[in-house]
């Protein structure tokens, strides 16, 4: 135990905000639920993986930052600025365009949702195009995209833990369990309660570091002229974008923006809200993270002016370094545990709204038609536990030269559900064989693309071929450019272009379409509207209910 | 300032005693809330909140500074404020409405 001779505070303090986080999930299992509901082993799915649709203004909003703005934010966008420079701004901006692009589409989702009692797009894409067949594989890219994002908490505990002196399996396995232990025991409930804990500690950090800065250092003006003077002399990145930098740049924040929401821990924070303006209002509020990720962002700056080199090559390193480098005892075990509750909650979201989309559109579509609700409340507890297995398989896997990348992989895949999804709230045009086409179409596409971009490391040095990163140059178009596009947005342009070219097949040789069991007024519907069976009233009283579409099909 | 919703709910759906007093399931399409005839232009106050930080000339430049940030950064985090005051202004314009 010599190693950790000295770092007693920081790892009480640790241990002990660690210790809170399992108890506040074990309560969470009882929280806001009413008095006369039984107890958590009686849980019905929308209790458990949506915590009864019921949550207010104030809940939303921290449940969905909480689970938006990951370790990845704390940990790989920093990483990103501190090795490239501007192009790592990429994610402000990305979540600066997210909250107006979704502020019309997701009260819609929200309300059609709550008429038909959904907890995923999947079963939306199946009431809406009437296939089971696409409905399915939606769930699967969902499921599939989602692993690599859970995967990436999962770094971003090992980093701390790596920090904290703590190495190897056993420390990570603890915090797993602790993870799978609330998740399991307590539903969405548990996180939401959590994702408070963590915004007020991650709140106190940044205010210590800026607090650090504005002490210690020159201000941003001196950091500036550090990171500067770096990329004058580095091989790649700088405090601007290089010309044909920019197309890359948009299309990553264009693409990154419209893939957000149809990630199924997104889905299901928006589903738990309990009314539209719930949902309006957190839209409006929750540009306040945003702001919080790009002084964020802006310390992969202040760690190159801090002289902080990347640790065993690794430049996720380089925050938990910074964090080492200017804070002491229990203040430095309090931000460590900031960053380790960021990658706790939204795991747990993730897979919880992972396990809900596999529950509804594979196990209740395909195994056991006739669930009742505890039992799909069982299997999609279970499914959580499995998710989770498969992203430490993910991690163990795969090459995390830049947990970033890892993501903006599986970003690639999920947005290749846009037409079915997206669009699909605004129209039932599209045919649900073209679909399937398009889908499969982008997503062959988009993997081809990322197959063909290698990695390259800090150095220059190409450390593998294929699989390396998201940006996709266009020379291998044959076009004599050095230019280069998100490959998700151009797998979905792909994707597009087929489903609509099938469509118009489709309608042209006479093929049916699905039947569609929305009706126009269902994307409209709000709370207290009698079409709406979710009240939170109702969910606190009877709990027989079944979604619309189930009870319909033939 | 975010809670009860329900008491501060706009009266925004004259048909809501019809639609309560109808327990069919599937209600007929008379009693379906009204699709509004006048649709608001608000939302369109989206798409320049959306299209601006897309627009990456107009902001890849180190000058002017704030703060010593050149202004790729504190512009991006400008838009940030800006799609806050949008959403926010979007949302307080067609509230009443019930759209």
């Amino acid at each position: 135990m010599s190693v950790l001779a000295g770092r007693g505070a920081e790892i009480a303090t640790m241990i002990a905000l660690l210790g809170l986080v399992a108890v506040l999930g074990f309560a969470a299992a009882r929280w806001r639920r009413a008095p006369s509901s039984a107890g958590p082993g009686q849980w019905d799915l929308e209790e458990w993986g949506l915590g009864g649709r019921a949550f207010g203004g104030t809940i939303t909003f921290f449940l969905v930052g909480g689970d938006l703005y990951t370790a990845y934010t704390l940990v790989a966008v920093p990483a990103l600025v501190y090795a490239q420079g501007g192009l790592g701004f990429f994610a402000v901006s990305y979540v600066a365009i997210v909250y107006p692009l979704v502020y019309l589409a997701l009260p819609r989702l929200w309300s059609v949702a709550h008429v038909h009692g959904f907890v995923s797009t999947s079963e939306f894409v199946r009431a809406r195009f009437g296939s089971p067949g696409l409905s399915v594989l939606v769930a699967v890219v969902a499921i599939v995209g989602t692993l690599p994002y859970v995967a990436l908490q999962i770094v971003g505990l090992q980093v701390v833990f790596q920090a904290l002196g703590l190495g190897g399996a056993l420390p990570l396995l603890l915090a797993f369990g602790l993870l799978a232990f609330f998740t399991f025991n307590s539903g969405l409930r548990a996180p939401a309660l959590l994702a408070i804990l963590k915004d007020f500690l991650l709140l106190i950090t940044v205010l210590m570091l800026l607090l650090w800065l504005g002490v210690t250092e020159g201000g941003w003006g001196d950091v500036i002229k550090a990171a500067g003077a770096k990329f004058a002399h580095g091989s790649s990145g700088g405090l601007l974008l290089a010309p044909t930098g920019q197309l890359g740049y948009v299309t990553l924040v264009l693409g990154s923006a419209l893939a957000l929401f149809l990630y199924p821990h997104a889905i299901t924070g928006a589903l738990a809200a309990r009314n539209r303006a719930t949902l309006k209002r957190s839209m409006s509020t929750l540009p306040v993270y945003s702001l919080m990720l790009g002084v964020f962002a802006l310390f992969g700056f202040v760690a190159i002016s801090a002289g902080i080199k990347p640790k065993g090559g690794n430049v996720d390193t380089i925050i938990p370094q910074l964090f080492h480098s200017t804070l002491n005892g229990a203040a430095l075990g309090l931000a460590y545990a900031a960053l380790a509750i960021g990658a706790l909650v939204p795991a747990s979201v993730m897979s919880i709204g992972a396990a809900n989309v596999f529950t509804r559109s594979i196990y209740r579509e395909y195994i056991r038609p006739d669930a009742t609700p505890s039992q799909e409340a069982r299997v999609s507890r279970t499914a959580s536990l499995l998710v989770k297995l498969g992203a430490i398989v993910v991690v163990l896997a795969l090459n995390l030269q830049f947990a970033v990348n890892l993501q903006l992989m599986g970003g690639v895949l999920i947005l290749q559900l846009f037409p079915a999804v997206a669009l699909g709230l605004y129209t039932s045009w599209f045919h649900r064989r073209a679909l399937i086409a398009g889908l499969v179409a982008g997503l062959l596409s988009a993997i081809f693309m990322l197959y063909q971009i290698p990695s390259v490391a800090a150095n220059g040095k190409i450390t593998s071929h294929h699989f390396g990163g998201s940006s996709w140059p266009l020379a291998h178009l044959g076009l004599a450019t050095r230019f280069a596009v998100y490959a998700g947005l151009a797998a979905l342009v792909v994707n597009l272009a087929v489903a609509a070219a099938g469509t118009l097949v489709c309608h042209w040789r006479g093929i049916a379409s699905g039947v569609d069991l929305t009706h126009p007024s269902d994307y409209t519907a709000d709370e207290g509207d009698s079409t709406v069976q979710r009240m939170p009233e109702l969910v606190e009283g009877q709990r027989s209910y079944q979604a619309r579409h189930a009870r319909l099909r033939d | 300032m975010f809670e009860a919703p329900d008491r501060r709910r706009q009266p925004d759906n004259d048909l809501t005693l019809l639609q309560v007093a109808s327990k069919s399931p599937p209600p007929a399409a008379g009693q379906r809330r009204p699709q509004s005839g006048h649709r608001s232009r608000w939302p369109w106050l989206l798409v320049v909140a959306v299209v601006v930080p897309l627009l990456t000339p107009l902001y890849n430049h180190i000058q002017p500074r704030l703060f010593g940030l050149p202004f790729f950064y504190w512009s991006q985090m400008a838009f940030v404020g800006l799609a806050a005051c949008v959403t926010a202004v979007v949302y307080l314009a067609t509230k009443r409405r019930g759209s």
